[in-house]
């Protein structure tokens, strides 16, 4: 900035599209999901470098709810609703205490629409689907600290609609294998909002695109394998006209997970995930690690993995 | 069977049991803030000298940006790290000259140094293009100043360490806190490309390390120095005669302001003795030198009229008395020698940013 550099950490968002992993639930079937998704942005990069002895480290902690109802067999609805808290710690190399700021507020959702173009039969053993929705601003913006208004990248929502674009392929080797490999792409073409009203400004958060590659299989018992590599890619934010040095930037991560069948109609997810690669524009704090557990309820009698 | 009942419960009871403590935690939603929050000013008081609603949380939050408390010093003549058009920020208290880097500048805004025994805050903002330097004895205590991660008019608002009071660079005022409405010491800096310092000052001191980790060399704004369309936050107040990221040596005295526009100058030195707000002031200019610096033209009840002096760097101009004086105002020939004349307050910014502060700056219309 002036002060601006690492204004607007471009990661720490809730992850709502990397969140769209269900492709389809059959029709008049419900699944709901609940996880627990925690972000440790405390590592800082210039392009790929790191750098040692952060200043700033950020977490964002988020609830995120979802429910799947299969309106047909092909057709799903899907709607995800959020509840983050946001952490941003400063001061950790300059003199005196650090300085703690945390907000926790309803976040952004989401509501899709996804439809099987093909599905998967033993004859044929891939399924795709796509979906289209939008990411509803849901979330609160104005969030002030001693009266002043905090910063786009602490406020748990992000004011605008965003339209999203979705596919799913995934693809088993029955019966040689139980195997299963999948590829979900997706698109978030951000809108803007409102912060400065009065002004010409408003602020529009990066385009997002994500391309997750996993595979799972089972493992024993009722235990099965989750493995992601995931590429993400967000643009720089935008304040007006004008791009916001130090904003947008490119991940590759790992995640690896622990699916489990509790019974027929609960399921558990615990994955973990580490960047291996990320290159970010100018100067930012970034991910560091990232856990997630998840609980999934299907109304009917059908395991969710 | 009862092996995976447990697993079972105890899988779910993790995740249900993490989403119930955040939901506890999160009950109460808003903001929580320790030490300021980033919005320093534990003055005790809502009082703002600006309105509050102007000024912004810029990202990083309090001292997200480090301020630099222990500066590593080469002599000019050893310095391999910066490029002749390079900027940076001279500063010459008693007898201790000392350069900043602005590109080290750019990712910490802020040095606690002493200089010639006295304590300074060299200061620079990226986003205003504005050095300014002053005395951190304010009223008989020391102090350190550090980055708030506030902006007001896209400009730098440090915070000072005793009181945390906030405080406007380009105003030079205390805007929040105890010390509202306070002027800092103010400390004349010369701000001007590398390959004119080293020239001028070859055995002065150069800021070239720092107790950070961070790539000096990559700029951190992009194309911001130069893309007159790349302002990063609302402006209210424009003014067209000049592209907005033109360099200005802008003046203040009262409530009354000037600028001279650094590109407008001649090559060389150009002096111009001019009289503003009732005071009568000299100011050295250079296109190509890249300098701006002004101070009053009255010592010990003489005014003195000056002339460039051409190549002699750092003496750049000449009186009737026939003094030779140097870039810091110092006479360095002459009857007078030794004497240094009164600093004005003066600095550079960019344009759009100077005329945000002051829309009623009136604009020096000399040609090159």
């Amino acid at each position: 900035m002036h002060g601006v550099y690492a204004q607007t950490c471009s990661c720490a968002g809730a992850p709502l599209i990397s969140s769209q992993s269900i492709s389809s639930v059959s029709g008049g079937n419900l699944l709901l999901g609940l996880s627990y998704d925690y972000q440790d942005i405390s590592n800082v990069f210039s392009g790929s470098d790191p750098l040692e002895d952060p200043s700033v480290k950020r977490s964002t902690q988020s609830i995120l709810f979802e429910a799947n109802y299969g309106l047909t067999d092909r057709l799903t609805v899907s709607g995800t609703f959020t509840f983050i808290k946001k952490r941003r710690e400063s001061g950790l190399q300059s003199p005196g205490p650090n300085n703690v700021v945390t907000t926790q507020h309803l976040g952004d959702g989401v509501l899709m629409l996804k439809y099987v173009l093909h599905k998967n039969t033993i004859q044929s053993q891939y399924q795709l689907a796509v979906g289209a929705g939008a990411k509803l601003p849901l979330g609160i913006t104005g969030l002030t600290n001693n009266g002043l208004q905090l910063n786009m990248d602490m406020q748990p929502g992000t004011g605008a609609w965003d339209g999203i674009a979705w596919s799913y392929l995934s693809k088993t080797f029955a019966p040689a294998s139980t195997i299963n490999l999948f590829l979900i792409n997706s698109f978030r073409l951000t809108g803007r909002n409102e912060r400065f009203r009065g002004s010409d400004a408003g602020y529009k958060f990066g385009n997002e695109f994500v391309s997750t590659l996993g595979a799972t299989d089972k493992l024993f018992s009722k235990f099965s394998y989750i493995v992601l590599l995931r590429y993400r890619s967000a643009s720089s934010d935008k304040l007006g006209d004008t791009t916001m040095p130090n904003t947008g930037g490119k991940w590759v991560t790992v995640s690896p997970g622990i699916n489990y069948r509790a019974t027929d109609r609960i399921s558990l997810r615990l994955s973990g995930s580490v960047p291996i690669y990320q290159y970010l524009n100018g100067l930012q704090p970034t991910i560091r690690y990232m856990m997630t557990g998840s609980l999934f309820y299907n109304l009917k009698s059908r395991t969710v993995f | 069977m009862m092996n995976h009942l447990n697993i079972s419960e105890l899988l779910i009871r993790t995740v249900i049991g993490l989403s119930v403590v955040f939901w506890l935690g999160g009950c109460s939603t808003g903001v929580e803030s320790s030490n300021g929050g980033g919005s320093g000013g534990s003055g005790g008081d809502d009082e703002w000298l600006v309105p509050p609603s102007k000024v912004i949380d810029g990202g990083p939050g309090r001292d997200g940006i480090p301020s630099i408390e222990d500066p590593k010093f080469k002599t000019a003549a050893d310095v391999t790290m910066l490029s002749d058009d390079d900027l940076v920020i001279g500063v010459k208290v008693g007898s201790q000259v000392r350069a900043y880097p602005n590109i080290i500048m750019t990712y910490h805004e802020i040095v606690n140094d002493v200089i010639g025994g006295t304590p300074v805050a060299i200061t620079f903002c990226p986003l205003t293009g504005s050095p300014l330097a002053w005395n951190r004895d304010i009223n008989g205590s020391v102090t350190e100043f550090g980055v708030s991660g506030l902006i007001y008019k896209n400009n730098l608002i440090p915070f000072d360490r005793n009181t945390e009071s906030l405080w406007s660079q380009m105003l030079l005022t205390g805007i929040h806190g105890n010390f509202l409405g306070e002027e800092l010491p103010h400390i004349q800096v010369i701000e001007t490309e590398w390959g004119t310092w080293k020239q001028a000052f070859p055995d002065s001191e150069v800021m070239v390390e720092t107790e950070f980790d961070q790539p000096y060399d990559r700029y951190l704004y992009g194309d911001y120095r130069f893309d007159h369309n790349d302002i990063l936050f609302p402006v209210e107040n424009t003014d067209d005669r000049l592209q907005k990221k033109d360099r200005i040596h802008g003046l203040l005295s009262g409530g009354t302001q000037k600028a001279y526009p650094i590109a407008n100058f001649r090559d060389g030195i150009e002096i111009i003795n001019d009289d503003f707000a009732g005071n009568s002031i000299v100011i050295i200019g250079s296109s190509d030198l890249n300098i701006g610096a002004t101070y009053s033209r009255t010592i010990d009840g003489t005014l003195l009229q000056f002339s460039g002096v051409q190549n002699a760097l750092p003496v750049v101009m000449t009186d009737q008395e026939g003094n030779r004086w140097n870039l810091f105002g110092e006479a360095v020939e002459g009857p007078r020698t030794g004497a240094r004349l009164e600093s004005f307050t003066s600095y550079n910014a960019y344009w759009f940013a100077w005329v945000d502060f002051f829309p009623q700056t009136f604009l020096s219309s000399f040609d090159k």
